[in-house]
């Protein structure tokens, strides 16, 4: 290319100014829709940095990889001879199943929802975006339930997500597949039941605590030790040698178990087995739980607005 | 499709009242904000801040009611033609203002697939264009006001409210904010309200001014006609002001002295004379002679 051709002039820039915005306006929906989808980004750390992405799937690794290692055991003891459905006259074997894979991953989840739930809603305060997004077109009622939902999105996705490895892992690992699904499909519907209520509770009762502060790591804090406090609660009050069933009334306050033992054994049909108490009790007790968060929650915000 | 505007006022306040507890904040305000630059000035506590959140739908009225374009500024539409600008520190310092623009547009309702467009726009009318994809934690004040600023404008609103845009700025970032505040007005047509207590700003920038003074409004009119010329000469001189001060009173000739200045009331032809007989008198050399300009503080002075 010659100096001529360098300095040859081939376009022009033009500066066409201010243009107004003459395009569609989604108004609300769209408002709802981006708060709900930047909520689920920033709980995993898409678009951010590399810690805001270590720490949740740090700690949703583990969940899944247990999911895998259940599917992994099952898939083992199929192929050194045993009967893993006890189906086929082999060597019968008991596997731990759905309801022992939910009992295991249950307080990773609470863990994970420690450190996804504040990073959804203590940095709009602490930066005082808050302020920019209730003068758009989005009311505190679409903020509030943009943030819970996806965080509802979240918790659900790391409560299932080990069960769908699991249910699907030991479909590839069977001899029989097909009639390994015909004889557990009812399964898919408990865990995911099961599944939903445990995130609807563990999302209200997070998004409130993480309201009460606009530190994340606080919060976080807060969220660990109200879990903590109350499974020690519980064994304090266990070494009062009382009733069975004012016991397992008073274990109702350990959020672990509920979410481990209480709740799942409700879904998969095998709470009277172990339980003298109506199963209605925790039922009414976890509602109230989440009722009182969801309030908690909208009582504070109302407040600071 | 584009934002309606309709023929009601942009803002308009009717009987505007508003308690905190004992305090009040607003009491029994009425006034209108029409097109162009509006300043709303008042000493602290004026009531500036307060009427701004009600219209902007943060705070419920006491009494009274806050329209928007006719709107009712609780209806989450009638915030869509709406930009606000707070004076505290709003962004987020991870994110770039790229990626906070556009969803800041979002969340205004624009679509995706032309916010990100709407966004870096903005960020070029603004001067931000270099530097969008530098996360905002690393921008100096001044950037920082032009971000707060851009992201009340992504949405291309009807109007702005600006709450004290120059704060914490330097001389020079301050011009450039109070340019840029114009450029939007008379170039991109989008109106502005402008709340301050600095009435140099309100001096250099707007078209009308309301003006608050403990919740009340007390005065709603255009800048120019405030600032008119006044009866007043005002004669500013290099040296010997003192010695020409005391040549007026020689000759019997009402002044007041302001700094550097001397200022003379109800001047005819034979004052004129009898003030050009005391500079030469007193051998001070002139630098300017004229009829006095009303500036804004002394709305201030004189309620």
């Amino acid at each position: 290319m010659t100096t001529d051709q360098n300095t040859e002039r081939t376009g022009t820039v033009f500066d066409i100014g201010y243009q107004s915005y003459a395009g569609e306006r989604e108004g609300r929906s769209r408002a709802w829709k981006t708060m709900l989808w930047d909520g689920v980004k920033n709980g995993m750390g898409i678009g951010r940095g590399g810690w805001a992405k270590f720490l949740p799937w740090l700690v949703l690794s583990p969940t899944i990889a247990t999911g895998l290692v259940f599917a992994a055991l099952g898939a083992f003891f199929e192929q050194i001879g045993f009967d893993v459905d006890e189906t086929e006259g082999g060597l019968p074997v008991d596997l731990p199943g759905h309801l022992e894979l939910t009992a295991v991953i249950s307080f990773m989840i609470l863990i994970f929802a420690a450190f996804v739930g504040p990073e959804l809603v203590c940095p709009d305060r602490r930066n005082r975006v808050i302020h920019l997004y209730f003068v758009r077109p989005i009311t505190m009622f679409d903020y509030l339930g943009a943030r819970w939902c996806a965080l509802f999105i979240l918790i659900l996705a790391a409560s299932i997500l080990p069960h769908i490895t699991y249910w699907i892992g030991l479909l590839f690992g069977v001899a029989d597949s097909l009639g390994h699904a015909q004889d557990n499909w009812l399964d898919i519907p408990r865990f995911l039941g099961n599944g939903i209520v445990f995130a609807i509770f563990t999302t209200s009762l997070t998004i409130a605590i993480s309201s009460m502060t606009d530190r994340r790591m606080i919060a976080t804090l807060i969220v660990i030790g109200v879990i903590m406090i109350s499974t020690f609660a519980e064994l304090i009050v266990n070494l009062f040698e009382l009733q069975e069933s004012i016991s397992e009334l008073i274990a109702l306050v350990n959020l672990i178990d509920i979410n481990a033992n209480v709740m799942p054994s409700i879904f998969f049909g095998t709470y009277n087995e172990s339980n003298d108490l109506n199963m209605f009790i925790p039922i009414v007790w976890v509602a109230l739980l989440t009722a009182g968060s969801i309030f908690a929650t909208w009582s504070f915000y109302s407040r600071q607005r | 499709m584009a934002v309606p505007i309709s023929s009601a006022p942009l803002l308009e306040a009717r009987n505007l009242t508003k308690l905190y507890g004992n305090v009040q904040a607003l009491d029994s305000a009425s006034f209108t904000v029409g097109p162009g630059i509006t300043g709303l000035l008042g000493p602290n506590g004026a009531g500036k801040s307060t009427a701004i959140r009600i219209f902007l739908g943060l705070t419920d009225a006491t009494s009274g009611s806050a329209l928007v374009m006719g709107d009712d500024t609780r209806d989450p539409y009638a915030r869509t033609r709406l930009g606000y600008m707070p004076e505290h520190d709003c962004l987020p310092p991870n994110q770039s203002a790229a990626n906070f623009l556009t969803h800041m547009a979002e969340v205004s309702g624009i679509p995706p697939s032309r916010s990100r467009a709407l966004a870096a726009d903005t960020l070029r009318h603004v001067g931000l264009f270099e530097e969008r994809y530098r996360p905002i934690g690393g921008y100096s004040t001044g950037m920082k006001q032009r971000v707060k600023l851009a992201q009340a404008l992504v949405h291309d609103p009807v109007l702005i409210l600006l709450d004290e845009p120059t704060a914490g700025l330097d001389p020079t970032g301050r011009t450039e904010m109070l340019n840029l505040i114009r450029r939007i007005a008379r170039e991109f047509g989008i109106s502005v309200v402008l709340s301050t207590h600095l009435m140099q700003d309100v001096e250099r920038t707007c078209d009308n001014i309301v003006l608050l003074d403990l919740g009340r409004v007390k005065e709603s009119s255009d800048v120019a006609s405030l600032t008119q010329e006044t009866e007043l000469i005002y004669v500013e001189v290099a040296n010997n002001r003192d010695r020409f001060a005391a040549e007026l009173t020689n000759r019997n000739i009402e002044h007041t002295s302001e700094g550097i200045a001397v200022s003379i009331p109800d001047v005819d032809g034979a004052k004129f004379d009898a003030v050009r007989d005391a500079l030469v008198a007193s051998e001070a050399r002139l630098v300017r002679m004229g009829p006095r300009q009303r500036a804004l503080i002394d709305l201030f002075r004189s309620n």
